[in-house]
């Protein structure tokens, strides 16, 4: 079989990894540019915050499957997600925030004849961030963080799987206070490299996925102003 | 300063998420080799239950430590057969009857749970999976429950009672079996895979087996459940 030459070709493409720590700078740099025009340090703040929301991914891969057979696609469906958060100020318009948040949704198959459940997913991701408020209302937040992805199937492709998956992610968000609570809302956008044990297995090749997050929440300051 | 330092993140930026485009492939699998032909000779119909199916089998639970044993071993086989399907294209589900079945496994000394007058089942071998097509072979024939009833049981597997106390050989006939009431009609050509039509060596579905059954349930199909 071509078990061999195809994990010697998964291990080939691995340099690409640095397409995440491109995008990982993507997110990184407008927030030290704004970082670098803002004033010393401030009076620390601290927040705590809780958030929920939708999420919608792109497919966690395509399987080619056999000669005259069809392709089968698996996707996350859109469904519910929920997370917690804390931020501390580290300048006038920046926090430094610790994020740990999950999503549980069905993950559909698809080969074009039938479309099916193929699995019931636990997604647990945490990330730490820099949020950059931009006006007074508006704010930006990335970083980078780990995911991991967890199914219920016994023998299902994510069999095995123990990886945690490294991701860069990156958001904007509006926010207001009310009394003494901050009510926000926010678009945030995670991409990660995947693959599990079949794909290696099969000579297969790891893949970005996408994942958006709209989420909306409310923070509590624990010291300071909201 | 504070512009200059903005421009020159926001160039940044631009640089990177054009680079970052370029890597937005999914995570792809090539096409497997190694299978083998899985359609029903002669007629040469393609049959699976479809994927995300839940295959329901009745196993006969006659009195005494028989009826233990095909249960061990059907539950051998489920769990063996549940690594050929990465992507949930079935799962085998015991049934608590034959009426609420749509697979009866049974030894071939007797009873059966389902009446096969019509469909008899012949061959030799000390397993074997009994299914008859209608006259247009457009679809299987249903058997009835023994004692009256109608069913959608329209597969009867039958283990020869001459293995009861082989344990290991008992599980590998009765994965066997399942294997071509999961779909696939014809036997390997490999003596190595599970689904050689001689003298069974391995315990559970070869790579070549699982490449071929999920093949199986990824091709259009002629008949349906």
């Amino acid at each position: 079989m071509s078990s061999s030459p195809g994990r010697a070709r998964a291990r080939r493409r691995r340099p690409a990894t640095p397409g995440l720590l491109a995008a990982l700078s993507l997110v990184a740099a407008p927030a030290w540019a704004q970082a670098a025009g803002t004033p010393g340090p401030v009076e620390r703040t601290y927040h705590v915050a809780v958030r929920v929301g939708v999420a919608v991914s792109s497919p966690l891969v395509e399987d080619s499957v056999a000669p005259g057979a069809s392709v089968v696609t698996a996707s996350p469906d859109v469904g519910p997600t929920a997370g917690v958060s804390a931020w501390v100020s580290l300048r006038e318009r920046m926090d430094l925030e610790v994020e740990l948040g999950w999503s549980g949704v069905d993950l559909g198959g698809d080969d074009g004849m039938a479309e099916w459940t193929v699995d019931e997913l636990g997604i647990v991701h945490g990330a730490v961030l820099l949020r950059v408020r931009a006006t007074s209302g508006l704010y930006g937040r990335g970083g980078l963080g780990f995911i991991r992805y967890t199914g219920d199937r016994a023998g299902g492709f994510l069999r095995d799987d123990a990886q945690i998956h490294p991701y860069v992610t990156a958001g904007l968000g509006a926010h207001t206070s009310v009394g003494r609570f901050l009510l926000f809302a926010e678009a945030n956008a995670q991409a990660h490299r995947f693959s599990f044990l079949a794909l290696r297995e099969a000579g297969g090749r790891r893949g970005v996925v996408w994942r958006g997050l709209v989420q909306a929440g409310a923070a509590l300051p624990l010291g300071g102003a909201p | 300063m504070r512009a200059s330092a903005a421009r020159r993140g926001l160039s940044l930026a631009l640089l990177v998420a054009v680079s970052a485009a370029g890597a937005c492939d999914s995570p792809t699998v090539p096409e497997r080799s190694g299978g083998y032909d899985f359609s029903l000779p002669g007629p040469d119909l393609v049959f699976h239950w479809g994927p995300g199916a839940h295959v329901r089998v009745f196993v006969s639970d006659e009195p005494g430590g028989r009826a233990a044993a095909l249960a061990d071993a059907f539950d051998a086989a489920t769990a063996a057969w549940a690594t050929a399907a990465p992507f949930g294209e079935f799962t085998i589900r015991r049934a608590t009857s034959a009426a609420a079945a749509d697979v009866v496994m049974a030894w071939a000394d007797g009873p059966f749970p389902v009446q096969t007058a019509e469909c008899l089942p012949s061959g030799g071998g000390l397993g074997l999976t009994t299914f008859c097509l209608t006259a247009d072979n457009e679809d299987f024939v249903r058997f009835p429950v023994s004692g009256g009833g109608q069913s959608d049981v329209f597969f009867l597997v039958t283990i020869s009672a001459s293995i009861v106390d082989d344990q290991a050989l008992l599980r590998r006939l009765v994965t066997h079996e399942l294997g071509h009431a999961l779909g696939l009609f014809r036997h390997s050509p490999n003596p190595g895979d599970l689904m050689f039509g001689g003298e069974l060596i391995p315990d559970l579905p070869t790579e070549a087996d699982r490449a071929t059954i999920f093949a199986l349930y990824h091709s259009p199909r002629d008949l349906r459940p």
